[in-house]
């Protein structure tokens, strides 16, 4: 069932993307692309239908019927368009041209070991993600807000630890965070325990989607020839990094594998690298107004997912820094390039 | 003055034993800030500013005074580019062998500096290991099942460990303090706070054989059902209003005597 559920919520962004793509009317760009403004949309959509029902303390089970229609009517709308575009594409270049342009580019770029090395270590990390844990991981605060939520059928109301009505309740700031009603309801959905939805389901997701952010960010430096296979080298040594550092508590592999489901590791390694393959691609193509803007947009919405996903000190703080940076960096390197032509 | 540098210096702790994938992830920037294509320059470029404005110890300091849940500071180093820096580097230096052999002969040997240097981040942090395959707590889980079988109680006061895991295997009963009480507070944002009684009735649970009737007062007053405690010598089949019920290897279970 946890692998079921897996397919669902890791086939929903994108055909969410898709139908995102076709009602904004943009030149399809990569799919991957597509599927990480599938994945945004996700985040912000979970984030808007759940944040209401905390204010306006309606029942968890309406919460998710609310959200699962919306996913659902999304679903349907992505299926379409997708299809309509695959078949006017394939009238358009035939199926057989279709497939043989694909196949020889593939065969071009010599990069098929290294897609088979990157998706056998991303399999390991699934592997260690379902049947390993860090000693002492179990048992913490996202697992039981989450648990408290599908016995109590409350959101924030019942103290997650106790099971006892809270009489203060909680910080205003805390309530903003969605992330355990959004496993609450993949949960609720595929009928899986709460530690099951959120160790395994949730984590395997986010590895997942970090892989695809950390893919696009590859995918923007890489450019030119041989660069599929660099692509695919790229992602390798990812997973090796994850690998390598993944058996340190708080190392950074550790928390991708052992704590994936947390906010802050959402943040910070799915947010964050696409924030910056977003802010990174305009600047280095001398991209046109429209494309700042797109990338300005995305951003902004990158940052109000975070509220969403973790309290500031863990969410905006981290997405804030690392776009700060940009910024930095975008000043130094142009005054650099000013001062060079003054000097000229 | 003096109280702001130890918290720098705290910061600086914090940061530290990332030391050896700290290394590897500046020579990673290094070489691609060497690669000469103007892509690849700018992400090592972009690696090496998240590296010097975020990741010192006076950021660490000033983040932590604006949020103090920002505590544990070295995660920070996921958010860094470094992954994709290190991936781009390795792709880069893979990419330069001549034949598919000595491809996977540089990828097989930058396979294992980053193992090395993994290593080299447990040991310098001394906390190599601890990983095991997923353990069901046993004995809580079953002292948690003979609980249930003999009726749920409304309001439970049990031992840390079976508190801990109640509210996974057993999320029907309610605790009289959870895990909160002794994790300051799990970062959940919960205003409600444990009473001053609360905290030190959680002080006496840790040594049941002295306390043991400060426990079951206390738990009278607040209408426990049933108390959990460590097993400890001289344990009585009754204990203030409340009947020993059931008893693990570590664990005795005490219910609430029903008065006629």
């Amino acid at each position: 069932m946890i692998l079921l559920m897996f397919v669902c919520l890791a086939g929903f962004p994108f055909f969410a993307g898709v139908w995102l793509q076709k009602t904004m009317k943009r030149k399809s760009g990569s799919q991957i692309e597509t599927y990480l403004m599938g994945v945004l949309f996700l985040f912000l959509l979970q984030g808007a239908v759940f944040e209401a029902g905390v204010w306006l303390e309606a029942p968890f089970s309406a919460m998710c019927c609310v959200f699962g229609g919306l996913c659902a009517a999304v679903l349907l709308a992505g299926v379409i368009a997708g299809g309509i575009c695959l078949a006017r594409r394939r009238r358009a270049e035939g199926r057989r041209s279709w497939n043989r342009y694909h196949r020889r580019d593939h065969a071009e770029s010599g990069a098929g070991v290294w897609v088979v090395c990157a998706v056998l270590l991303f399999l390991v990390q699934a592997a260690v993600i379902l049947y390993y844990r860090p000693a002492g991981g179990t048992a913490d605060g996202m697992t039981a807000v989450v648990q408290t939520t599908l016995r109590t059928d409350t959101m924030y109301r019942f103290h997650p630890m106790t099971g006892q009505l809270m009489t203060l309740g909680m910080l205003p700031v805390r309530k903003l965070v969605t992330l355990p009603f959004f496993y609450g309801f993949w949960c609720r959905l595929g009928g899986l325990g709460a530690a099951q939805g959120v160790y395994g389901l949730g984590s395997l997701a986010v590895l997942l989607f970090s892989y695809l952010a950390f893919a696009r960010l590859l995918q923007t430096v890489f450019t030119g020839t041989g660069a599929a296979r660099k692509f695919w080298i790229g992602l390798t040594f990812l997973g090796l990094v994850w690998l390598a550092g993944g058996y340190v508590l708080s190392a950074p592999g550790a928390l991708q594998l052992y704590y994936g489901y947390s906010g802050r590791v959402i943040v910070t390694s799915v947010l964050v690298p696409y924030a910056a393959s977003l802010l990174y691609e305009p600047y280095i193509s001398g991209g046109g107004k429209g494309q700042w803007t797109e990338a300005a947009l995305k951003t902004a919405l990158c940052f109000a997912a975070s509220l969403f996903l973790a309290p500031p000190g863990e969410g905006i703080l981290y997405l804030g820094l690392e776009v700060l940076c940009m910024g930095l960096l975008w000043l130094i390197l142009e005054g650099g390039r000013r001062y060079r032509c003054r000097k000229r | 003055m003096q109280e702001t540098l130890n918290q720098m210096h705290q910061a600086a702790a914090g940061i530290q034993p990332a030391g050896s994938y700290f290394i590897l992830f500046l020579a990673a920037a290094a070489l691609l800030l060497a690669a000469g294509r103007e892509r690849e320059r700018f992400l090592g470029a972009y690696g090496l500013a998240c590296a010097f404005f975020v990741c010192n110890p006076l950021f660490a300091w000033a983040a932590a005074r604006l949020f103090p849940e920002t505590a544990s500071y070295v995660p920070l180093l996921a958010g860094l580019p470094a992954a994709a820096v290190m991936a781009a580097a390795a792709a880069n230096v893979v990419e330069n062998g001549k034949s598919r052999l000595q491809r996977f002969a540089l990828a097989a040997a930058l396979a294992l500096l980053l193992g090395a240097a993994g290593s080299g981040y447990g040991l310098e942090s001394g906390r190599l290991g601890g990983f095991s395959l997923e353990t069901v707590p046993a004995e809580e889980k079953q002292v948690l099942d003979l609980l249930q079988s003999q009726g749920e109680p409304a309001l439970l006061l049990a031992a840390d460990p079976v508190a801990e895991q109640a509210r996974e295997y057993a999320p029907g009963i309610r605790l009289l303090y959870g895990k909160d009480m002794w994790t300051s507070g799990l970062n959940l944002g919960i205003m409600d706070v444990y009473g001053e009684d609360l905290q030190s009735l959680h002080e006496s649970m840790q040594n049941p054989a002295v306390c043991m009737e400060d426990i079951v007062a206390v738990a009278a007053i607040y209408e426990c059902d049933a108390v959990v405690t460590a097993r400890f010598e001289g344990a009585g089949e009754r204990e203030g209003g409340y009947r020993l019920s059931a008893e693990s290897e570590h664990y005795l279970i005490y219910r609430k005597e029903v008065t006629e």
